[in-house]
């Protein structure tokens, strides 16, 4: 089973903690898709034990896309984790998903939109990242609008 | 998000930005492509469908976008060389032809209400 519910600091106060939920069609997509990586990735990193998201040391806010007139991209906040290892599932998604190496020379970045309450997010999309020597993620000063912590 | 995640291994890949339109997706530890993100797929799904004259029920090849995709970018990068210069975009565009040539994808995975990853 997948909790499809977290929690993270809020963008507009650190100290503060909203509620994610991963969205519905992105949980389905990579679930018919069979892409346990993705699935594990969530499950080990961002759900944790309820509150993975709370281990982000980086958080930037708005998206730079390309011709998308549906998205406010300054609703769009970037959280980046150094996790230690990744998680994967070997075949069916079932239990604790299974520790494996980290990748190399990469970030872990969960996209969140935040919703108009402030009080709750959308967890949109999560992925590796190559990093640069600072270790954050490669390119980050054109692919992402403002720093917030 | 608008944007259409191609993958061929189950991994945790490690995905490199190369312009607006296309992230390459490379092996975990290995220096070798994975995969394909593409976003604005809507721009791109229009122009694929108008120039090939596809029905909403045909399957698109996923190179045909990818052309279309290179093309908006090279015309980009005459006016913003944030995306690097048009030698090196065609020369990345063309390390991933190898791994999604003949991947079709049906019309309907482009449709804007199923583009929440």
């Amino acid at each position: 089973m997948i909790y499809n519910r977290t929690k993270a600091n809020s963008p507009r106060d650190k100290a503060e903690q909203i509620g994610i939920v991963v969205h519905p069609e992105t949980l389905r997509k990579f679930q018919d898709g069979h892409f346990n990586a993705k699935i594990g990735e969530y499950c080990g990193i961002l759900y944790g034990d309820g509150a993975g998201m709370l281990f982000a040391q980086r958080l930037w806010q708005g998206l730079r896309r390309p011709f998308n007139k549906t998205l406010n991209e300054e609703d769009i906040f970037i959280y980046m984790f150094r996790p230690a290892c990744t998680f994967t599932y070997a075949d069916e998604l079932e239990g604790s998903p299974t520790k494996v190496e980290a990748p190399r020379n990469a970030v872990f970045l969960a996209f969140v939109e935040l919703q108009s309450s402030n009080a709750e997010g959308t967890l949109l999309n999560w992925e590796w990242v190559l990093a640069d020597d600072d270790q954050l993620p490669e390119n980050h000063q054109q692919r992402f609008m403002k720093p917030i912590w | 998000m608008d944007m259409m995640l191609y993958v061929s291994e189950d991994c945790s890949y490690r995905a490199s930005r190369v312009d607006m339109f296309l992230t390459i997706l490379l092996h975990p530890h290995e220096d070798r492509v994975v995969g394909i993100k593409l976003k604005g797929v809507r721009f791109l799904f229009e122009r694929v469908k108008a120039i090939l004259k596809l029905s909403d029920s045909d399957f698109l090849p996923l190179v045909a976008v990818l052309e279309v995709a290179l093309t908006a970018a090279l015309t980009a990068s005459m006016t913003d060389a944030s995306d690097g210069a048009p030698d090196t975009l065609t020369e990345r565009y063309a390390e991933v032809r190898s791994i999604i040539g003949g991947v079709d994808v049906p019309s309907e995975e482009w449709q804007p209400a199923l583009q929440a990853a």
